[in-house]
């Protein structure tokens, strides 16, 4: 990310806040599929996190932390369409594959459903650390700067998450999880 | 699927799964709505993330840009809008403001948790909690500049540097007999205050002392825990209760080795509230009177008090 971007699109030159929008948004949006599993709700998550960025471009403080900043944001903003629409707790298709063509050998049909259903099924906050920590490989002290979260709390997210979804792999008959909660 | 590292490769196969680009007609819409958006400089207009409905979205950015236009220029020519600058007093409906800042939101004093918590730094004064969710009965207090509340209803201080503190509510139905042990089934922690201190003090991995206080005016059990040793479970750390019920994949978990953990039990109509205050071995003596500060502000009903 070009710290001289930044600081132009900060003093509001659109031009290069757009550039930044042609830079991140693909990531961004992948991270909302991911954490969402609805491609209208991540589409809108990433418009009201970049019209938010742009908005409160001015405060940013740290320009070198742009890219979290706009993460920490783009959660919020998948928090808050989770809020608004429960579809996912009823709704357990499988998602359009968009990614790689070839099959995975660690992964069968039978895990991708099972893992799909189950991640369906966790509180939105432990579905944003999972992803962010297994699809982007963030360590947890990153994840939790990124999200704003005490290191803690994004460990027991982490750990929920990760138990619920073993799980539902190992075990079809698995109880609905609840929020986790950490000190 | 028989151990960790071969869930952790089934996973990110599935995580590779899915979209990877983002729409074209999203990043124009949203290149388009900039274009007519201002940034927010010395406004410092409350806004909070939209929950409208997303069938309405693309139709209503267009009303909020409009908003947001007429709002600035009102602001410009020394408008106040509605209720924006509404004097800070706590409602049992009042929902608190949100403004902006460099990374997160403000809070200004109101409702933090219903069924979730709002998010972000808190504004000094008071807040409340209903009654459900994280907090078996309604409650309020009241806080100094410097903390905030994470969606799992933590108010914390110090939460990604050394020394944290945290305030935390809780309905506890059943406790871990070690702290360091979450695979033996939780014990029954019955229902009064009395009957959770003895399941609290008698718990492995932690010296307790036990005490009899008030909280909210109310007589109450302090039991005050010291954690030994070094951290038990990974990743999660030291585990003290379940979610109620109990919830296995819920629950008071992941402290630092040789914090203090100070549980207040209090019975409410019925109800077992249980309040605590948590700090690490490196927090200073300042923020620990605080902490003790927030937790003898607490008033316990679903009268809520003004703000000071």
């Amino acid at each position: 990310m070009e710290r001289e971007l930044v600081e132009q699109a900060r003093q509001g030159d659109r031009d290069a806040f757009a550039s930044l929008v042609h830079q991140v948004s693909d990531a961004l949006f992948a991270v909302a599929h991911r954490i969402l599993r609805d491609t209208d709700l991540a589409e809108d998550a990433l418009q009201v996190a970049l019209i938010t960025a742009w908005r409160e471009l001015p405060h940013l403080r740290e320009v070198d932390r742009f890219e979290a900043w706009v993460h920490r944001i783009l959660v919020h903003a998948c928090y808050a369409e989770a809020r608004r629409s429960r579809r996912w707790t009823a709704n357990v298709r499988a998602l359009p594959v968009d990614g790689p063509a070839s099959p995975d050998a660690h992964l069968s049909v039978a895990d991708r459903d099972e893992l799909e259903r189950a991640f369906r099924r966790l509180p939105i906050d432990q579905r944003a650390v999972f992803v962010y920590h297994h699809y982007l490989g963030l360590p947890l002290v990153e994840i939790a700067e990124t999200l704003g979260i005490p290191a803690g709390t994004a460990r027991s997210r982490l750990h929920y998450a990760t138990r619920a979804l073993r799980a539902a792999i190992e075990a079809d008959a698995e109880p609905v999880l609840e929020e986790g909660r950490l000190a | 699927m028989n151990d960790e590292r071969s869930f952790e490769r089934t996973a990110r196969a599935w995580l590779e799964l899915g979209a990877n680009q983002a729409p074209d007609r999203t990043v124009q819409a949203v290149l388009l709505a900039i274009e007519t958006t201002p940034q927010e400089r010395d406004l410092r207009i409350p806004w909070r993330f939209p929950s409208m409905n997303g069938n309405v979205f693309k139709v209503a950015a267009a009303a909020v840009v409009v908003v947001f236009v007429v709002v600035g220029g009102l602001a410009f020519l020394g408008g106040r809008q509605g209720d924006v600058g509404a004097p800070p007093t706590v409602a049992p409906t009042a929902q608190p403001s949100v403004t902006p800042t460099s990374s997160s939101s403000n809070l200004t004093p109101g409702t933090l948790c219903t069924g979730f918590c709002l998010t972000g730094t808190l504004d000094p004064g008071t807040y409340s909690f209903e009654a459900g969710g994280y907090s078996p009965v309604a409650l309020t207090f009241t806080v100094p500049a410097g903390w905030t509340i994470t969606g799992d209803g933590f108010v914390t201080k110090h939460a990604e540097g050394q020394g944290e503190l945290q305030f935390s509510t809780w309905d506890v139905t059943h406790v871990f007999a070690d702290v360091c042990n979450d695979s033996v089934a939780p014990v029954d922690a019955g229902t009064t205050a009395g009957e959770l201190a003895s399941v609290l003090s008698g718990q492995t991995g932690h010296t307790s002392a036990v005490t009899d206080v008030t909280l909210g005016g109310i007589p109450a059990k302090q039991i005050e825990m010291t954690l030994q040793g070094d951290g038990c479970i990974e990743p999660a750390g030291y585990r003290f209760w379940p979610g109620p019920g109990p919830d296995l994949n819920s629950g008071y978990c992941c402290m630092a080795d040789g914090s203090t953990v100070t549980a207040s039990a209090v019975d409410v109509d019925g109800k077992r509230l249980v309040v605590v205050a948590y700090h690490e071995a490196a927090s200073t003596t300042a923020d620990q009177a605080e902490l003790e500060a927030i937790v003898d502000s607490i008033a316990i009903g679903d009268t809520v008090s003004p703000s000071p």
